[in-house]
């Protein structure tokens, strides 16, 4: 029997499987405005509690937008700070006052009215990024509904055990961030696109998503079972059976994630990127052997800079969730784009090339003591490695293991217990390429930050959208420079890891597995993916067919593209 | 009172983030500030306001600005629009 299918936009990354729960519609915002109007209200009974509602739908929205903050950072925060602008926006509640005063109407209706004015007005628009935000707006109003009834703050009936697949029409930021985000599998959203803020928060918390499903809705409802690819778009029909099957070739715990895996494979350690002590449940979840990329700006963005106590704690945590697989820390990488409020740091021209994180590190030695300090301390929790940014020269390198080695006596003479650290290096600048086989005599480790090392190899800033197809992955500079490393490591006896966007590019597998990788660090997301894609390469294969020394040999990389296609799959 | 034309240099436009940042930098301000484009002429503080104007990468509006800080006011926000741009976002 054909499996029925769905086709729709993968907006987040990722395969999930299992049973769905469809989340109840919300409240209608923005059907027709309210025909008649009772004229005999008091208006201003009618303004005090629209104001009372305003007021605590800011109240809750300020507390998502601090967990979003505290977990995910400013840039995903910045979703209910512009919901919370609404709130205090002449053009959106002030004109529902207007409306309450001129109309005399019910607080309800002065909401629905303005907010049908609003998403007709936008509905208009002909870019899709402002046509989207139809979806915020809507979201707002029906807080507002919410607290201008008897109910109150939504309560969604989430099951309470399980873990499941939403089903939902449409996904506000204020329903996606309330559902227990350990325990969603997926998302189906029928309406929305990748710039959908629901799609962004499912990518921030790594939850693979699917939305606009222009077709067949009403029979996807039905589904009791589905599985779905978050990076192709589709959905399928589980049978019950096949289900059963899914299910039984677990092994352990109740993750959908790892019957699809199969195996670890060959050799190769597959770690996570994370970025607070708030993704340890990603760890679990998507059974990361390890975190390869402990990024540790977030403890740095908040207003005040963070104690040597706060940071043990925000490392020690980590390392205790990770154990007995190795934790790498990487050192302070402020700067460039990341902009901390605490450090007050002044503008540069060029930030990219500019004092950031190791050289900011060596112009405040305070901060870069305090860190030193803080992750020998929480080393003493379990495998833990630190690394060090943004290394152009040997001498960098050198005097950063001196502050490492100040750090652990200052440490000890405090009578803190420590463990044992591996000593690594980031290579993302082709300095440090060119200098590998003698960095390599001094470090545990090597690992690869694919991102800058791209931007600053072929001089492109990918944020700028004008340049944006000249960074290239698959350029055969960039590949000939990751074999160079990798080599150099290979000589020196030391692991190499990838922690950029490359490492969890399912196309490059056999590419790695050919050069002998040791570890790839991804977002946790990504991981099934990267699993399968390992799963399917034949090692033995690649060496035999000489599979990178042909990728070497490449000019272009559509030339690099097409050997990498024929070994996979 | 200050008026300036400017470009939106950032590709996906003054949407969501960036509307966000222009209105919070705006209210930090006492000055009135308006917002052009073609016939339309809006609230520099509102966000719903800026948002109908619609304003994709590439395109031209005029802001001006109206009060006791409106100096300091216009200088925040070129710097803002010039930093989107440099951003790309």
């Amino acid at each position: 029997m054909d499996k029925k299918r769905w086709q729709g936009i993968g907006a987040s990354s990722g395969y999930g499987a299992g049973e769905t729960w469809i989340l109840p519609a919300g409240l209608p915002v923005s059907a027709e405005p309210p025909e008649s109007t009772p004229g005999s209200l008091d208006s201003e009974s009618q303004l005090a509690r629209l104001a009372k509602a305003i007021e605590i739908t800011d109240y809750d929205l300020a507390q998502f937008e601090e967990q979003v903050r505290s977990e995910k950072g400013e840039e995903v925060a910045q979703i209910f700070a512009a919901h919370r602008l609404l709130l205090g926006d002449p053009a959106f509640t002030g004109e529902m006052s207007l409306a309450i005063q001129n109309k005399h109407c019910l607080a309800e209706q002065a909401v629905k009215q303005v907010t049908h004015e609003a998403v007709t007005m936008l509905s208009a628009l002909e870019d899709p990024y402002f046509r989207e935000r139809v979806v915020d707006i809507q979201d707002v109003s029906r807080q507002l509904l919410q607290h201008l009834g008897a109910k109150g703050k939504e309560e969604l009936q989430f099951p309470s055990s399980g873990n499941w697949i939403v089903i939902a029409e449409e996904l506000t930021p204020a329903r996606t961030i309330s559902l227990p985000k350990d325990r969603v599998i997926a998302f189906v959203v029928r309406t929305g696109g990748k710039t959908s803020h629901a799609a962004i928060l499912a990518r921030t918390y790594g939850i693979p998503a699917v939305v606009g499903i222009n077709s067949g809705w009403e029979e996807l409802r039905e589904q009791l079972l589905v599985e779905l690819d978050g990076d192709q778009g589709w959905i399928s029909a589980l049978s019950k059976e096949d289900w059963e099957a899914l299910k039984s070739k677990q092994t352990a715990g109740h993750s959908t994630e790892q019957v699809f895996s199969g195996g670890i494979p060959l050799g190769i350690t597959l770690a996570a990127n994370i970025g607070s002590p708030s993704d340890i449940s990603l760890i679990h979840r998507f059974k990361a052997q390890g975190v390869g990329l402990y990024r540790t700006e977030f403890l740095f963005m908040a207003d005040a800079l963070p104690t040597e106590e706060e940071q043990v704690e925000a490392y020690a945590e980590v390392i205790v969730a990770c154990f007995p697989s190795l934790t790498v820390i990487r050192t302070l990488d402020i700067g460039g784009d990341k902009r901390a409020p605490a450090l007050a740091l002044p503008d540069e021209k060029n930030p990219f090339l500019g004092v950031r994180a190791l050289r900011l590190c060596f112009k405040r030695p305070e901060l870069f003591e305090t860190q030193l300090r803080a992750i020998w301390r929480a080393s003493a929790a379990g495998p833990t490695a630190v690394m060090f940014p943004m290394i152009s020269s040997l001498e960098e390198l050198v005097k950063a293991k001196e502050y490492l080695e100040e750090a652990r006596k200052a440490v000890i003479r405090q009578g803190h217990a420590i463990g044992s650290l591996q000593v690594g290096m980031m290579i993302e600048i082709p300095a440090a390429v060119w200098l590998a086989g003698k960095l390599a005599k001094l470090v545990d480790f090597f690992s690869i930050g694919t991102n800058d090392l791209i931007q600053y190899a072929l001089a492109v800033d990918r944020e700028n959208s004008e340049v944006a197809d000249l960074y290239q992955v698959y350029h055969p500079a960039v590949l000939g420079m990751i074999a160079q490393v990798a080599r150099a490591a290979k000589q020196a006896d030391i692991w190499i890891g990838i922690c950029g966007e490359a490492g969890g590019d399912d196309r490059l597998a056999p590419f790695f597995m050919g050069l002998g990788i040791d570890e790839l660090s991804m977002a946790p997301g990504v991981l099934p993916k990267m699993r399968t894609a390992l799963a399917g390469v034949d090692k033995n294969q690649i060496i035999r067919e000489g599979v990178v020394d042909r990728i070497l040999d490449c000019a272009t990389a559509v030339e690099v593209v097409k050997i990498l296609e024929a070994y996979q799959k | 009172m200050i008026t300036r034309e400017m470009v939106i240099g950032n590709k996906s436009g003054l949407h969501a983030r960036p509307a966000t940042l222009w209105v919070q930098t705006a209210n930090r301000f006492q000055s009135s500030i308006r917002l052009v484009k073609g016939e339309r002429d809006v609230d520099g503080k509102s966000l719903l306001a800026l948002l109908s104007l619609g304003l994709s990468g590439g395109s031209t509006f005029q802001f001006s600005v109206n009060g006791p800080d409106e100096a300091a006011a216009a200088e925040a926000l070129t710097k803002l629009v010039a930093e989107l741009a440099q951003k790309g976002e």
